[in-house]
C-alpha cells in the first residue's frame, strides 16, 4: 500500500511537468499589443494623441525646436555659447557632437514611427468599417497630417532626410539613405489631400488643439511654398527651388483660396486678444483665427511667457508675476520698422519690461538689449502664475502653429508668384490683415492707400508680403523659414544688422535717443512720452529720463550681442541646414554623411 | 499531500492548488504542528522484528531505522554475532531483553540513546574502590554539547557514552588515567585526568577542510570531491565577526568575487561580480539562491541565521542552473536544526559610526574672493556688498555643512534570538533578528526585522518534510545622496550669508539660493526630504523526500514568496522639489507587490560501490519559477505648505492628486530540465556531467529554449602510489580538476521580442483641458525583436587544490577563461527606425584569470592557535567583437547640463569600463596668447580648447585649463579623447588572521583592490561653475594661493595687464575654476588602488568552569572596529565607490555617494 502511494505521487508529478506546456506563455494586462492597441476607438485615439504629445517635449515645441527658429532678422538669440548649447544652433555655428541636434533629430523619427503605426494598424482594426468608421478616418487622417508635420520639421532642419512611410518591423533594414527632399515634399503633399475629406473643420471639431480640415489645407500650402521655394541642395550645395515649383504655387494657392472661401475661419478684430487669449487658457472658437495650437499643460509643459517671452525679473523673482528669462530677443531695429500707428508694434514688441529686481512688478524702460518677443508675457496669464508660482517654468500657454493670417498671406503671396502680380483677390487678402491692425480712422492712408501704392508690380507686391509677414508674425518663429524659401536670409540679416547698428551708434536721428517716461497712477504700468521721435535735450519736467539708444557707451555689447547673431551663417554658402548628429551618422554604417553642410 | 495531487479535469489540480494565496497558510501551519515533543514518541514504540540467522549489527540497525534509537558501543561488544529474533509489536526494553538473553551484554536506555556494554568488563571497575569518581561534559568546538561521545580510560575497556546532553561520568578511574573521547566525524581526544574530579572537553572536527559539505546545486558534495570551482565561508566564520548583511560578510574573503559597496549608506548596494562579469548592458550580478530559492536580493536575510555561502564559479557547477547562472551563482544555506537537546543562542552588538573623511571646501573669505572673480560687479555687490572690505570676511567662521548633514555619530543595535533541536523525527531551528540603525546622515535611518522558522520533519520511514519560513520586515528612512545628488547641497552650499546677516535684511535666502540655482540650505532640504520605504517579505519553502529504496529518493520542493515594497517620498517646502508646485509640498506613494514561486521535482539516485570502488550520484529534476510585480503609483501635489510628512502621506486627498498608476508587470518564468551524473572511482577519479534545458517566458516561442551542458573531471594525485611517501611525510591531499560548460543568461526586459505599447500621460493637455494630460498609449521606447535568444556564457576552469603538512597548509590555484556569446545587447539601431535601441544577440566578450587561496595554521599549541588565510584574484576584461556597431561612447550622465558625455568607451578590442576623455595638460601659459588692446589671443598652432571648458567670464587667457591635442589639428574638440582610465583592476584579495589564546580570540582582516581607476566625479562638479551656476563654493584646492586668478585682492578688479597679471599667479599650481562645462579629463581620473584594515574583532569567552555554574554553553564579549585604516591615494572620500550602475558599463564613477563611516561595535554571544 505504502509503495503505491509513493508510485502514484511520482507519477503524478510527472504528470504535472508534462502538462503545463503553455506554462510559457505569459502576458501583461497594463500593456497592449499591436493588435489590442487599436481594438476600439477610444484606445485607438490614445494611440494617435501620442504623436501630438510629442510635439510639447522638450526637444520640440517646449523649448529646443524653438532654437532652430532664430537667427533671422526679427527672432535673435543674444546668448552666445559655444559647442554644445542652444546658442549655437540660433548662431548657425551648431556642431554634430551637439546633443540637441540628436535628441531633435531622435524625437521627430520617434514621432513619425508612432504615427506610421496607426496608418499601419486603423485600416485593419474592426473599427475602420461600421459604425464608428468616420471616427477611425479621421484618426488616419490626424495621423498622416502629423507624419507630414513631423517630416516638414526634419527638412527644414536638415535637407534631404531618411524617409519611411511604414512603421518598423524587425527584420526591416534599418539603415536608410537620405531621400531627396522634393521627392518626400511631393509625396507628403499628396498623402495630405488624400485624408482632407477624412478630418472635419474646426467648426465641427470645435478646438485648435487637435488637426481639422482648415489645418490640413494651411499645412498643404505652407509646404508646397517651402517645395516651391528655395533651400540649400544636399552635395552641389546650389540653393535652389524644388523640381516643380510653380506647380506648387498653384496647389498653396488653390488651399488658401478654398479656406477662405468656406468661411470656417475668420480674423479676430483685435489683435492683442488673439494672444491674450492664449494666456487665459481659453479658446478663441467665435473667429477661429488660430486654425492650430501646440496644446500645452499649465505647470506641465510649455515654457511660453518663461523661456520665451516678456522678461521678468530672475533673481528675486517677480513675486506678481513670476520670473521669465526670455530667450529670444528682437533687435531694436525690429520696433523701428513698424508703422506707429500699426496696433501690432506693441504686441510684438516693447520699450519696457519687468526686468529690474530694484523695481519688482513694475515696468521699468528697458537697457538696450533687452528687448524680446513679447507676444508672450507672464502678466497676461489668468490665472496668474507669479506669487507661489512666481517660479514655474511650464506655463502651459499654447503655441500657434497657424493663424489664419497666414492663409491670408500664403494666399496674397501665391496671387501674385502665380500671375506674375498682384490680382485684386491678392491685394484684397492683404488688406483683410492690414485692416485688422490698424484703427478705422487710419484706415485710408494705412490700409487702402499702402495697399495700392505697393501693387503696382510683382516685385513691389512681394516685398510688400516679405514686410507684412514680418510684422504680423514677429515672434511666432515663422521667419526663418519665410526668408529661406525667399532665399533672403543673408541679405535681410544683413539689413537688421546694419539698421540695428545705425540705431545704436546714433545714426539714425528719427529715432529717439532720450526716452521720457513716467509711472501711471497704478503705479505699475509706464508712460512713455516719445517712443517715436526725439525731444531735443536731456530733461523734462515731470518726465523720468531714459538714454535710450547709443550702445557704443557700454563697449561690448554691439559686438559682443549684435554681431553675435547668426555668426556661423555665410551668405556665401547658405549654410541653413544643420548637420546630422555625430552619433547618428557613426551608427549609420556609413549609409548617411553631412553632404548637406557646404 | 496526495489530495492536492489529484487529477482534476485536463489540468492537474496542483497548479490550481499553487495559483491559491491559501497554499503558503497551509505550509505555515504545517510547519508549526511539525514541532511535536520527540518523548511522546518514544514511549509508545511498539516494533516488529523478524530476523534469522542476521549480525548483532545488522538487527541493531535495523531498530535504528524503525525507531528514534541510537545505540553506542565499543569494541569489546562482538557485534557480528549470529542472532535471530522474531517479535511483533513488542516495546525496546522488551526486544532488548530477549536479543541479549545468555549474554554478557547489558544495556542502559538514556532518553533516546542506548548504550550496551559488556557486563564483565565493567565488572571490574566495580571492584576497585579506592578510585574516584570523576564527571564532565563534552562539546564541540561551537559549544554545543555532544551526546553519545564514547569516554574511554586508555589501555583499558573501561568506558561509557555521553548522555543525551553530552555529560558523562565514570565511576573508580585511576588518579593517572588518561581518557579517551572518540564520535564519528570528530577528531579522537586524549585528555590527562591529573587529579581533576571535572573533566570538560572540546571536540574538534575530524577533517579540518576535505569532508566539509558544500551546497552545490540541487544537492550537496563533500568538499574533497569537488570538480567545479565552488568558495565557500561557513557559519563560524560569520559568527566571529558581526556584520549587518550577508553581502558584507563575503567582502574581500573569496577568491574571485569581487563585492564592491557602492556607497556608504547601509541600504547601499553591494555589487557583487563573479570573476568579472561577462555581460555589456546588462545586470552581472549573480543568481542568489536561498534553501534552493532563486531571489533578486540577499539583503532581507539575517546574517546570524546563515549556515553556510556556496559560491560556484565555473560552468562545471553553475551549469546546472542554466538560465541566469552565466555570472555564478551565489547559494546561502540558513542554519537548520540539529538532533539533540534545545540549545538557546542570543548574539547581539551595539556599535558607533562617524564619518572618515570630509572634503575642504573654501573658507568664507576665499568663498567671498572666488565669488567675486566670477560674478564681477554684476551680482556681486547685490549679496557680498559693493566696495566691500573683503576683510571683514576673514573672520568669519562659516559653517561645515557636511559636519552639519553627516557628523552626528550614528549607532547600531543588534539582536538575535534563536532556538534550536530537535529530535531524530523533528528539527528545527527559529529565529528572531532585530537591527536598528541611526545613520551619520540626518534622518537616516534603518530597521529590520526577521524572523525564520526552519524545520525537518520525518513523517515516516520514507517521507521526510521540510518546511521553512522567513519572514522580512525592513524600514529605511532617509533619502540618501546619491539618487539625488544632494551630496552637492553639502559642498556647494554657501559657507556665511554675506550681507543677508549684517546689512540687507530684505534680502533672504530664497534670493541666494535663486542666484546660485537653487543649491539649498542642505540641513533644512535634507530634513525636508522625506523618505521611507518599507519592506515586508514572507518566504514559504517546502519540500518532500520520498526514499524509494535505499539508493533511490524524489524530491519535491515548493516554494513561494511574497513581497510588499512601499516607498514614501514627501518634499517639503525646502527642497528645490516644489519650485515648479507652487512651493508647496509634493508627496507619492509607490506601491510594489512581488509574488513568486518555484516548484520542482527532483529524482536522485546514489549507489556507492556500483561496481567495487565505484560510486554513482545521478539527479534528474524538473523545475518552475516564476515570478510577478504589480506596481501602484499614487502621487499629489499642492499640499498645504506647512503639512509634515506624515499627515501628507496619510492624507494623500488634501493635495491635488495626480491619476493613479498601475503596472500589472508580466510573470517572467522558467522551465527547466535538468540531470547531472557524479561518478568517482575511489575517490580518485572523479567525472561530473551535467545537462540542463531552459525555456523563458522572454523570448518569443522558438526561441524559448536554451541546452547548457558541462562537463568536469577531477584527479586526485595524492592518492597515487608514486605520492605514497610524500604522503606519509608530508602530502595530505593533492587534486587536479579541470571543467568546461555552458550557462545562459536572460536578463532583459520582458517584453522586448514583441511590440507592446502602454499608457502614459505626459505632458500634452488637449482639447482646452489645462489642468490634466490627456492620456496616451504608447509603443514601448526599445525596438522589440522576436529572434532574440539566450545569452552563453562558456567557461573554461583548471584548478589545483593542496594541502600539505597534516592540513596545516592548504588553497588552491585556478585559471579560468569565460567567453561570453551571443551577448543580449541593447544595441543602438539608427534612429530613423524611429527606436534608438533594440535587444539583439550580437558581439562576444571574455574575462580570463588566475585565483590564489592559501589557508594556513600558523601555530597549534594546546592554547593558542594562529590561522591566516589569504587570497587574491587576477582577472581581464576583454571586448572580443561588437557586432556592426564595433565601438560606442557610453555617458555615465552623472550630472546634467554642463557635464561630460561619452565619458566611457565601448571598444571591440578594448575592455568594460574604460574613461574615454582628455588628457590635462596643465594651464595655458603667458607664452600661448598674444596680448593686444586688453585683449588676449591665443597663438597660431597653440591648441584651443575654449568650446570644451566654456569659460563663463567669455575670459580665455593664460591660466585657464589646457587640454592635450592629441590629432595635432590645433582645436581641441571630441576627436581628441583618449581612454584615460579603466575601472578593472588588476588584481583584488583579502586576508585573514584569526588567533586563539586560552579564552582570547582575535580576527583581523584586510582587503585591497589594486591598479583600478576611479572617475572622480566629485572634483569635476566641484571645481567649476557647470553651466554657470554661480554662489556655489568649490574646492579648497581651488583657493586662491593655488589657482590662477584673475582678481586683485586689493582693488576687487580684474586684472589683464600680462605683467601684473604674470605677478600675481607667479605661485599658482592650478588653473582657474572659471569655467562652465566639465570635459572628463585626466585630472579627474585617479588611482583607486586601497588596502582597507577592513575590521578586527578581539573576543573573550568565559571559561568551562564558569560557564557551568552560569548554566550557560557559552558565553563570549567582543569589540570589532571597521574600516579602521585605508592606504590609498584616492582624493575623494572613498575608493570604494559605484554611482552611476543604471547600466554595467560606466562602473567607477564616485558622483554624490554617501560618505563612508567607521564604526565600533561590542557585543556579545551567548547560549545555554
Amino acid at each position: 500500500m505504502k509503495k503505491s502511494i509513493k508510485y502514484i505521487l511520482l507519477l503524478s508529478s510527472i504528470f504535472t511537468i508534462v502538462s503545463c506546456n503553455d506554462y510559457l506563455q505569459t502576458k501583461s494586462n497594463s500593456t497592449f499589443t499591436e493588435t489590442t492597441a487599436f481594438v476600439n476607438l477610444d484606445f485607438a485615439t490614445k494611440n494617435v494623441n501620442v504623436i501630438y504629445n510629442q510635439f510639447t517635449g522638450i526637444y520640440m515645441y517646449d523649448f529646443i525646436l524653438m532654437y532652430t527658429k532664430c537667427d533671422n532678422d526679427i527672432e535673435v538669440i543674444f546668448t552666445t555659447g559655444d559647442d554644445g548649447s542652444v546658442a549655437n544652433m540660433a548662431h548657425y555655428s551648431a556642431t554634430p557632437g551637439n546633443l540637441y541636434i540628436k535628441e531633435m533629430w531622435n524625437t521627430f523619427y520617434k514621432s513619425i514611427e508612432m504615427s506610421n503605426i496607426a496608418i499601419d494598424n486603423l485600416p485593419k482594426s474592426p473599427i475602420w468599417t461600421g459604425e464608428y468608421s468616420t471616427a477611425a478616418h479621421q484618426l488616419y487622417g490626424e495621423a498622416v497630417t502629423l507624419r507630414a508635420m513631423n517630416y516638414f520639421e526634419l527638412m527644414s532642419l536638415w535637407g534631404d532626410v531618411p524617409f519611411k512611410t511604414t512603421s518598423t518591423q524587425a527584420g526591416d533594414n534599418f539603415n536608410l539613405p537620405k531621400t531627396d527632399r522634393d521627392s518626400i515634399y511631393e509625396f507628403l503633399i499628396k498623402d495630405l489631400a488624400s485624408v482632407e475629406d477624412y478630418i472635419p473643420w474646426m467648426t465641427e471639431t470645435h478646438t485648435a488643439e487637435r488637426v481639422n480640415k482648415g489645418f490640413v489645407k494651411g499645412l498643404r500650402a505652407r509646404m508646397a511654398l517651402a517645395y516651391a521655394g528655395y533651400s540649400l541642395r544636399n552635395k552641389t550645395f546650389e540653393t535652389r527651388r524644388g523640381r516643380y515649383w510653380q506647380n506648387y504655387y498653384k496647389i498653396a494657392n488653390t488651399e488658401c483660396k478654398e479656406i477662405m472661401e468656406s468661411g470656417k475661419h475668420k480674423l479676430n478684430p483685435n489683435f492683442t486678444n488673439v494672444f491674450k487669449n492664449l494666456h487665459t487658457y481659453t479658446q478663441d472658437l467665435t473667429y477661429n483665427e488660430d486654425i492650430f495650437e501646440i496644446a500645452f499643460g499649465r505647470l506641465y509643459s510649455g515654457r511660453l511667457g518663461y523661456s520665451f517671452g516678456m522678461l521678468f525679473s530672475l533673481s528675486p523673482a517677480d513675486p506678481k508675476y513670476g520670473k521669465s528669462g526670455g530667450a529670444v530677443h528682437v533687435p531694436c531695429s525690429y520696433f523701428y520698422t513698424f508703422d506707429k500707428l500699426d496696433t501690432r508694434r506693441n504686441v510684438s514688441a516693447e520699450l519696457y519690461s519687468y526686468k529690474d529686481p530694484s523695481k519688482l512688478s513694475k515696468q521699468t524702460l528697458n537697457a538696450p538689449y533687452d528687448m524680446t518677443a513679447t507676444k508672450f508675457r507672464r502678466n497676461w496669464i489668468v490665472p496668474s502664475m507669479g506669487g507661489d508660482l512666481k517660479n514655474a517654468v511650464y506655463t502651459g500657454v499654447n503655441f500657434p502653429i497657424m493663424r489664419y493670417s497666414d492663409i491670408l498671406l500664403m494666399f496674397a503671396e501665391t496671387e501674385n508668384e502665380i500671375n506674375k502680380g498682384p490680382t485684386a483677390a491678392a491685394k484684397d487678402a492683404l488688406t483683410q490683415v492690414r485692416q485688422r491692425a490698424f484703427s478705422a480712422s487710419d484706415s485710408p492712408s494705412k490700409v487702402t492707400y499702402y495697399v495700392d501704392s505697393v501693387s503696382s508690380s510683382k516685385d513691389g507686391f512681394f516685398n510688400a508680403i516679405v514686410n507684412e509677414r514680418g510684422w504680423e508674425f514677429g515672434g511666432e518663429m515663422l521667419r526663418k523659414q519665410d526668408l529661406v524659401r525667399w532665399n533672403i536670409l543673408g541679405s535681410k540679416i544683413a539689413e537688421m544688422q546694419l539698421a540695428s547698428h545705425d540705431i545704436i551708434f546714433d545714426v539714425r536721428k528719427d529715432v529717439p535717443n532720450y526716452i521720457y517716461w513716467k509711472y501711471n497712477d497704478d503705479g505699475e504700468t509706464i508712460n512713455i512720452l516719445n517712443p517715436d521721435y526725439r525731444i531735443p535735450g536731456t530733461q523734462q519736467v515731470g518726465w523720468n529720463a531714459a538714454y535710450m539708444w547709443g550702445w557704443a557707451k557700454t563697449p561690448g555689447y554691439y559686438s559682443g550681442v549684435m554681431e553675435q547673431i547668426a555668426h556661423g551663417y555665410d551668405p556665401a554658402k547658405n549654410n541653413h541646414l544643420y548637420p546630422i548628429a555625430a552619433d547618428i551618422i557613426n551608427t549609420s554604417n556609413g549609409v548617411l554623411s553631412n553632404d548637406q553642410i557646404p | 499531500m496526495s489530495k492536492l495531487l489529484f487529477k482534476h479535469g485536463d489540468k492537474p489540480l496542483i497548479c490550481l492548488v499553487f495559483r491559491m494565496r491559501i497554499f503558503p497558510i497551509l505550509i505555515l501551519m504545517i510547519s508549526l504542528l511539525s514541532f511535536f515533543p520527540a518523548s511522546t514518541y518514544s514511549q509508545i514504540t511498539k516494533l516488529t522484528l523478524n530476523m534469522k540467522n542476521s549480525s548483532l549489527l545488522s538487527v541493531l540497525k535495523t531498530i535504528e531505522s524503525k525507531s528514534d534509537y541510537k545505540f553506542f558501543f565499543n569494541d569489546k561488544i562482538d557485534v557480528k554475532k549470529i542472532v535471530s529474533i522474531d517479535v511483533k509489536q513488542k516495546s525496546i526494553p522488551e526486544i532488548l531483553d530477549l536479543l541479549f538473553v545468555n549474554t554478557s551484554i547489558k544495556y542502559k536506555i538514556l532518553g533516546l540513546q542506548i548504550a550496551l556494554y559488556d557486563k564483565t568488563e565493567m565488572e571490574p571497575v566495580l571492584k576497585e574502590p579506592q578510585r574516584k569518581k570523576i564527571s564532565g561534559k563534552v562539546t564541540d568546538t561551537s559549544g554545543a554539547l555532544l551526546p553519545g561521545v564514547s569516554v574511554l580510560i586508555k589501555s583499558t575497556k573501561i568506558g561509557v557514552v555521553t548522555d543525551i546532553y553530552g555529560f558523562f561520568s565514570l565511576d573508580n578511574v585511576p588518579e593517572n588515567a588518561i581518557l579517551q573521547f572518540s564520535f564519528i566525524g570528530l577528531k579522537t581526544l586524549e585528555e590527562k585526568i591529573a587529579g581533576r574530579k571535572d573533566i570538560n572537553v572540546s571536540m574538534e572536527d575530524g577533517s579540518i577542510v576535505l569532508d566539509e559539505v558544500v551546497a552545490i546545486g540541487y544537492g550537496t558534495a563533500r568538499k574533497r570531491d569537488l570538480i567545479g570551482s565552488v568558495s565557500s565561508i561557513n557559519g563560524k566564520s560569520l559568527r566571529d565577526i558581526p556584520v549587518s548583511s550577508a553581502a558584507e560578510a563575503i567582502v574581500g574573503r573569496l577568491a574571485g568575487v569581487q563585492v564592491t559597496k557602492t556607497e556608504g549608506s547601509p541600504d547601499a548596494e553591494m555589487k557583487i561580480r563573479i570573476r568579472g562579469g561577462g555581460s555589456l548592458t546588462q545586470d552581472n550580478s549573480p543568481l542568489y539562491i536561498v534553501d534552493g530559492f532563486p531571489v533578486t536580493t540577499i539583503n532581507d536575510i539575517a546574517p546570524t541565521d546563515i549556515a553556510t555561502i556556496d559560491v560556484l564559479k565555473d560552468a562545471s557547477s553553475t551549469a546546472i542552473y542554466g538560465a541566469r547562472g552565466a555570472n555564478g551563482v551565489i547559494l546561502i544555506t540558513t542554519k537548520g536544526g540539529y538532533e539533540g537537546k534545545a540549545k538557546v543562542s542570543y548574539n547581539m552588538y551595539y556599535g558607533l559610526k562617524q564619518i572618515t573623511k570630509t572634503l575642504d571646501v573654501l573658507n568664507p573669505y576665499e568663498y567671498v574672493l572666488y565669488q567675486r572673480e566670477l560674478t564681477q560687479d554684476l551680482y556681486f555687490d547685490r549679496y557680498f556688498g559693493a566696495g566691500v572690505d573683503m576683510d571683514l570676511y576673514k573672520h568669519m567662521a562659516g559653517t561645515n555643512w557636511q559636519n552639519e548633514v553627516f557628523g552626528r555619530t550614528g549607532n547600531s543595535m543588534y539582536h538575535n534570538l534563536s532556538v534550536t533541536g530537535g529530535s531524530k523525527i523533528s528539527k528545527y531551528n527559529i529565529s528572531l533578528t532585530q537591527n536598528d540603525d541611526k545613520e551619520i546622515m540626518l534622518g537616516n535611518a534603518t530597521s529590520r526585522t526577521n524572523f525564520s522558522a526552519k524545520t525537518t520533519n520525518k513523517i515516516n520511514e520514507w517521507l521526510t518534510l521540510d518546511l521553512n519560513t522567513r519572514l522580512s520586515d525592513a524600514n529605511i528612512d532617509g533619502a540618501g545622496t546619491s539618487a539625488n545628488g544632494r551630496l552637492a547641497d553639502a559642498i556647494q552650499y554657501r559657507p556665511i550669508n554675506g550681507l543677508m546677516e549684517y546689512v540687507d535684511y530684505s534680502l533672504t535666502a530664497t534670493d541666494y539660493e535663486a542666484a546660485s540655482q537653487y543649491v539649498l540650505n542642505p540641513v533644512k532640504q535634507t530634513n525636508d526630504d522625506y523618505r521611507r520605504s518599507k519592506s515586508l517579505t514572507f518566504n514559504f519553502n517546502a519540500a518532500a523526500t520520498i526514499q524509494f529504496t535505499k539508493d533511490l529518493n524524489y524530491r519535491f520542493e515548493y516554494g513561494t514568496q511574497y513581497g510588499d515594497i512601499t516607498n514614501n517620498r514627501f518634499f517639503g517646502i525646502n527642497t528645490w522639489n516644489v519650485f515648479n508646485y507652487a512651493g508647496q509640498p509634493l508627496a507619492s506613494i509607490q506601491k510594489t507587490s512581488v509574488k513568486s514561486y518555484r516548484l520542482a521535482n527532483m529524482l536522485n539516485y546514489i549507489k556507492r560501490d556500483f561496481f567495487p570502488g565505484s560510486n554513482v550520484n545521478v539527479m534528474l529534476g524538473e523545475e518552475l519559477n516564476s515570478y510577478k510585480t504589480f506596481d501602484v503609483i499614487s502621487s499629489s501635489k499642492y499640499f498645504p505648505k506647512y503639512i509634515d510628512a506624515v499627515s501628507a502621506l496619510s492624507m494623500m486627498n488634501l493635495g491635488t492628486p495626480d491619476p493613479t498608476q498601475t503596472a500589472d508587470n508580466p510573470e517572467t518564468k522558467t522551465s527547466s530540465f535538468f540531470g547531472r551524473v557524479m561518478y568517482d572511482y575511489k575517490g580518485k577519479y572523479l567525472l561530473n556531467a551535467t545537462l540542463r534545458a531552459d525555456g523563458s517566458s522572454k523570448f518569443a516561442p522558438g526561441y524559448q529554449w536554451g541546452y547548457f551542458p558541462s562537463v568536469g573531471l577531477a584527479w586526485r594525485i595524492s592518492d597515487e602510489n608514486f605520492l605514497k611517501t610524500a604522503k606519509d611525510k608530508w602530502l595530505s591531499d593533492l587534486k587536479l580538476r579541470a571543467s568546461f560548460g555552458e550557462s545562459g543568461n536572460n536578463r532583459i526586459s520582458d517584453n522586448a521580442w514583441q511590440k507592446v505599447f502602454y499608457v502614459k500621460t505626459d505632458t500634452w493637455y488637449a482639447n482646452g483641458n489645462e489642468t490634466s494630460p490627456t492620456t496616451l498609449l504608447t509603443p514601448i521606447p526599445t525596438l522589440s525583436n522576436p529572434k532574440l535568444k539566450w545569452e552563453t556564457t562558456i567557461t573554461r576552469n583548471i584548478g589545483l587544490d593542496y594541502s600539505f603538512f597534516n592540513q596545516r597548509l592548504s588553497g588552491s590555484v585556478e585559471v579560468y577563461q569565460n567567453t561570453t556569446n551571443d551577448l543580449l545587447i541593447s544595441a543602438t539601431v539608427p534612429s530613423s527606425t524611429g527606436y534608438t535601441n533594440q535587444w539583439q544577440n550580437i558581439g562576444q566578450t571574455s574575462n580570463k584569470g588566475v585565483e590564489f587561496v592559501l589557508n594556513g595554521v600558523l601555530i597549534e599549541k594546546k592554547d593558542f592557535r594562529l590561522s591566516a588565510s589569504f587570497n587574491i584574484a587576477f582577472n581581464q576584461n576583454h571586448i572580443d567583437k561588437l557586432g556592426d556597431t564595433k565601438q560606442w561612447e557610453q555617458s555615465s550622465n552623472w550630472t546634467g547640463a554642463g557635464g561630460p558625455t561619452g565619458d566611457y568607451l565601448i571598444k571591440e578590442g578594448g575592455s568594460i569600463g574604460q574613461m574615454y576623455g582628455y588628457v590635462t595638460d596643465g594651464m595655458y601659459s603667458f607664452d600661448d596668447f598674444t596680448y593686444a588692446n586688453g585683449t588676449y589671443t591665443i597663438k597660431p598652432g597653440v591648441p584651443d580648447d575654449h568650446t570644451l571648458i566654456g569659460p563663463l567670464t567669455n575670459r580665455f587667457e593664460p591660466g585657464m585649463l589646457k587640454l592635450k591635442d592629441q590629432n595635432g589639428d590645433g582645436i581641441v574638440d571630441t576627436k581628441d579623447k583618449v581612454v584615460i582610465g579603466n575601472a578593472n583592476p588588476i588584481h583584488t584579495g583579502g586576508f585573514n588572521l584569526t588567533a586563539q589564546f586560552k579564552g582570547f580570540d582575535l580576527s583581523a582582516f584586510f582587503n585591497w583592490v589594486y591598479g583600478n581607476s576611479i572617475y572622480n566625479a566629485n572634483k569635476l562638479q566641484f571645481s567649476s561653475e557647470l553651466a554657470s551656476r554661480t554662489f556655489r563654493n568649490i574646492l579648497n584646492t581651488f583657493n586662491s594661493d593655488n589657482r590662477f586668478t584673475y582678481i586683485n585682492q586689493e582693488t576687487g578688479k580684474i586684472v589683464s595687464d600680462p605683467v601684473q597679471l604674470y605677478e600675481m599667479n607667479k605661485n599658482a599650481t592650478i588653473w582657474s575654476a572659471d569655467m562652465m562645462s566639465a570635459p572628463l579629463h585626466s585630472w579627474a581620473v585617479e588611482d583607486g588602488s586601497f588596502l582597507r584594515f577592513n575590521n578586527l574583532t578581539i573576543g573573550y569567552s568565559l571559561p568551562k568552569s564558569v560557564l557551568k555554574a552560569l548554566k550557560l554553553s557559552q558565553l563570549r564579549f567582543y569589540g570589532t572596529l571597521y574600516n579602521i585604516i585605508t592606504w590609498t591615494n584616492y582624493t575623494g572620500y572613498d575608493p570604494e565607490v559605484d554611482t552611476q550602475r543604471s547600466t554595467p558599463l560606466t562602473p567607477g564613477v564616485d558622483y554624490s555617494a554617501y560618505p563612508r563611516s567607521r564604526s565600533f561595535n561590542l557585543g556579545l554571544n551567548l547560549e545555554f
